[in-house]
């Protein structure tokens, strides 16, 4: 099986840009990642644009003004998880030999405000009052805090770093440093979670250029591989977010997350500890309590004390969400996974100016969104 | 949406098809209706033709049991979002949970009759079902909730 490696990857900023179209915003990525390919549109063979809430033909909308070349251009969705899918079948696309350069594109204009209940729920759930998503995420947080201890504390450590995190990150949204005080004071979306603690929907875009591994020479001297790119659906009985009627008393299924990190490690040859640095789904901060603990970074009930420990802040062992989180960039979901990518490639680089962890060699991204879509990426140098 | 026998002038409907026994004449005579999984014993809410689990379409109508208890929560702060249809001018908070029934499963349920800040994990709840609304053609839409038993 071939090895597939990145040679160019490209980010629009996440945030909110008035009039400024969708095209624009994703051309602007595509465009970054080719020039830092040193290739052209008309070099690539094959192209997915992943997004959930763009028209549909997006992936020709966006790309077509940049070259009518004739190439399969797909639209790719999976929730959340999108951008792991569009980056594993362009992958697979290379390692099937069915083209030597691929390109995986997340873009995403998310309209203002809620989000349409009737994209996650049916309408008697929606006529009952059972469309709050924030209030799934709660309701799983209540319970951890019963039955492991967990505190509002917890949850706003985390908010903290990756709030800090993000004044180095000119591609976040949000680029202020809040204290505790500050996000435990911001009102109360759903208790346990704080508005200083959810991330924003918004807009904005990453790409990322895919060849063989043999073949990346040609393009950079400094090649990323991707070691392992997994995208699963839940399990039964396996992920209480977004959205549920029901779940079971009797079975207990592994979280998606664990499901995708478990294989996407054995394919990777690398463990958890192992990674330089993590990029995962902060929603809220309690999930990404909940993902360190499916990630197994600990164990089950045991997030409060990890970040208590500080072990992922960014001087941390394991530093996770270097760039902000989503709680500082926003999530603009298409574009969630490629921007996370594109982090961790600019650290491995060496190209993460303020926020660089030193002499990362490996890192991991993973997204978490509806109906269980979970991925996971895992690079190295 | 199931339409029942009228009870007096009052036509009833349920907000989701295939989920109340019927008939609706009297709802503190009705009750949640399930699917069972006759191979592995899951249960789901309503009707299912194949089980979520272990993939068999061997498959029996159950009635849910009415009394269960409090797993978790949430209080819902803000009208939710879309065409809620409980009371908005003014909101009512209220407690949204997921109600664990010997049957085996967690339903997500609002838990109503009960200040937010009485709720408690564990807590013993039944079953409540009751007209909810009056749908554009003024029959009585009936919905379920729990309450502290």
């Amino acid at each position: 099986m071939r090895k597939v490696a990145i040679v160019g990857v490209g980010i629009h900023p996440f945030g909110r840009f008035g009039e400024k179209s969708y095209q624009q915003i994703g051309q602007e990525a595509v465009r970054m990642a080719l020039k830092d390919a040193n290739v052209t549109w008309k070099d690539i063979q094959v192209a997915y644009l992943s997004s959930q809430y763009l028209p549909s033909t997006a992936a020709s909308r966006v790309l077509k003004p940049l070259g009518e070349t004739g190439i399969s251009l797909v639209d790719v969705e999976a929730a959340c998880a999108s951008g792991g899918v569009s980056v594993n079948i362009a992958m697979q696309a290379v390692q099937a030999e069915a083209c030597d350069l691929a390109l995986a594109v997340g873009v995403e204009k998310m309209p203002r405000g809620f989000m349409d209940p009737m994209m996650n729920f049916d309408k008697w759930q929606v006529q009952m009052g059972l469309s709050t998503n924030p209030s799934y995420w709660a309701m799983s947080a209540r319970r951890h805090m019963h039955d492991y201890g967990t505190t509002e504390m917890h949850l706003a450590k985390v908010a903290y770093k990756n709030h800090k995190n993000s004044v180095d990150n000119p591609a976040s949204m949000y680029r202020k440093a809040f204290t505790i005080e500050e996000i435990l004071a911001s009102p109360i979306v759903c208790y346990p979670i704080h508005l200083l603690e959810i991330c924003a929907p918004n807009e904005g875009a990453a790409a990322i250029v895919l060849c063989p591994a043999d073949k990346a020479h040609k393009y950079t001297n400094k090649p990323v591989y991707i070691e392992a790119c997994v995208h699963v659906v839940a399990e039964y009985s396996s992920d209480f977010r977004v959205p549920i009627e029901s779940m079971s008393a009797r079975i207990e299924n592994p979280s998606p997350v664990t499901l995708a990190s478990r294989k996407a490690y054995e394919k990777a040859g690398a463990g958890p500890m192992d990674m330089d640095l993590i990029e995962l789904q902060d929603t809220d901060a309690f999930c990404e309590l909940q993902i360190y603990e499916n990630l197994g970074l600990c164990r089950k009930g045991e997030s409060g004390k990890l970040i208590d420990e500080g072990t992922t802040d960014r001087g941390g062992r394991i530093p996770v969400n270097v760039s902000g989180g989503l709680i500082s960039k926003g999530e603009p979901v298409g574009a969630s996974h490629l921007g996370q990518i594109a982090e961790i490639v600019y650290h491995l680089r060496g190209q993460a100016e303020a926020r660089q962890i030193a002499d990362a060699k490996i890192g991991m991204a993973q997204v978490l969104g509806a109906r269980g879509n979970c991925a996971v990426t895992i690079l190295k140098r | 949406m199931t339409t029942s026998q009228p009870a007096g002038k009052t036509k009833r409907v349920a907000i989701r098809e295939d989920l109340f026994t019927t008939p609706l004449d009297d709802l503190s005579a009705v009750h949640l209706k399930g699917t069972k999984c006759t191979d592995c014993g899951e249960v789901f809410m309503g009707r299912t033709t194949g089980c979520a689990h272990c993939g068999s379409e061997n498959m029996e109508g159950v009635v849910l049991n009415d009394q269960g208890f409090l797993y978790t929560y949430s209080v819902i702060e803000y009208p939710p979002p879309g065409d809620y249809k409980g009371p908005k001018d003014p909101f009512i908070p209220f407690v949204e949970g997921l109600v664990e029934l010997p049957d085996g499963i967690r339903i997500v349920a609002p838990v109503l009759e009960c200040d937010p800040k009485d709720a408690r994990i564990n807590m013993p709840l039944k079953l409540k079902v009751y007209d909810f609304f009056k749908d554009e053609e003024g029959n009585d839409v009936v919905a379920f909730c729990y309450v502290p038993a």
